[in-house]
């Protein structure tokens, strides 16, 4: 073996090492997280640092709304801010289920966003189950260095988280 | 002649101030900031914009209505993080409702984009569309969450079939 094949070597070792080094994935469920009062956690921590600039998440949030389904009196025209049309016993519902949700690198949060499920209807509304899929993918300018990844989620407005399956990517690409 | 043009400049005025009128499927209206009314409060002995409110006249309503509205609600920079609820009525009726947050990325604001897109029934009785839209937060975060821009469009397509006929 000579020394240029030596050198060849080395530099495709070291690059599927840093192929690695840069790709982290991780599933996650409710019984993962840590609760605290309405939020729930869940921290990874690899066996070596994330330098990652590209995260993807996907998760799905069930749980229970709060809901209001009721005759309500109404206005029915309005002039400007003023009230001139008759006022109408109307079927009012309303659902609403916030959450806030964020990933942290280390102490520092890089992803801060809501999601929701709301329904505002004449329809008469039973139930309070909510059912919502987070999607997202957040590309950092700056290369990110992580020894520990971090998820959590919050309900702003409803009653409660009951189920929580999800997965993080982080990465330094875009393409699959 | 000098009267005639100043008669016309009159009705072109108040034209420009009378509500907007939307037909049923006849293509979208657009709104812009102008076609909003401020919602006010008082806050630190000044007025906080806490909201606004356009209204909408509608012509030619079905008993079912598919109700596509979408907008665009942007706020001076340093206001960047915010969130908006807007609220859909029509005669009182409840159409729809949104959240949506606009954000500071990569050093610039991403307007908060509300949309509403609803099939509702029972709206016969429908000559008049109230869209809202309320800064979330406290009365000093919705004070000095000072929105730039609006832009809306509204549509409302009819519907032959009701909830009671067949598919």
């Amino acid at each position: 073996m000579n020394k240029s094949m030596i050198v060849i070597s080395a530099t495709v070792l070291a690059t599927s090492m840093g192929s690695q080094a840069t790709e982290y994935s991780r599933t996650f469920n409710i019984e993962d997280m840590t609760k605290d009062g309405e939020k729930y956690s869940v921290a990874f921590t690899p066996e070596f640092n994330v330098a990652a600039s590209v995260i993807v998440l996907d998760v799905n949030v069930e749980g229970n709304a709060t809901l209001s389904s009721r005759q309500e009196s109404v206005c029915t025209l309005w002039e400007e801010d003023i009230c001139v049309g008759p006022v109408k016993q109307l079927w009012h519902s309303e659902f609403s289920h916030e959450f806030k949700y964020t990933v942290s690198c280390d102490d520092k949060v890089i992803l801060n966003k809501f999601a929701d499920q709301l329904e505002f209807t004449n329809e008469k509304l039973t139930s309070t189950k909510s059912k919502i899929h987070i999607q997202d993918a957040f590309i950092n300018l700056n290369e990110l260095t992580c020894e520990t990844v971090s998820f959590a989620i919050e309900t702003l407005q409803g009653k409660d988280i009951e189920q929580i399956v999800g997965s993080i990517k982080f990465s330094d690409s875009t393409s699959k | 002649m000098k009267k005639l043009s100043s008669i016309v400049s009159l009705l072109a005025l108040s034209c420009g101030a009378q509500a907007n009128t939307l037909s049923v499927s006849q293509g979208p209206l657009t709104l812009s900031k102008d076609d909003f009314r401020p919602i006010t409060k008082p806050y630190a002995n000044r007025e906080a914009v806490v909201g606004y409110v356009a209204l909408v006249d509608v012509t030619g309503a079905k008993p079912s209505l598919l109700f596509d509205i979408a907008g665009k609600v942007s706020t001076r920079w340093f206001a960047g993080n915010f969130g908006l609820t807007t609220k859909v009525t029509c005669n009182g009726v409840p159409v729809g409702a949104d959240a949506s947050y606009g954000y500071r990325k990569n050093r610039s604001s991403v307007p908060a984009m509300p949309n509403i897109y609803e099939l509702r029934h029972d709206m016969e009785a429908c000559t008049q569309i109230r869209i809202e839209l309320v800064k979330k937060g406290s009365l000093s975060k919705q004070f000095y969450t000072r929105v730039e821009d609006i832009d809306f469009t509204v549509a409302v397509d009819g519907l032959s079939a009701t909830s009671e006929n067949t598919l």
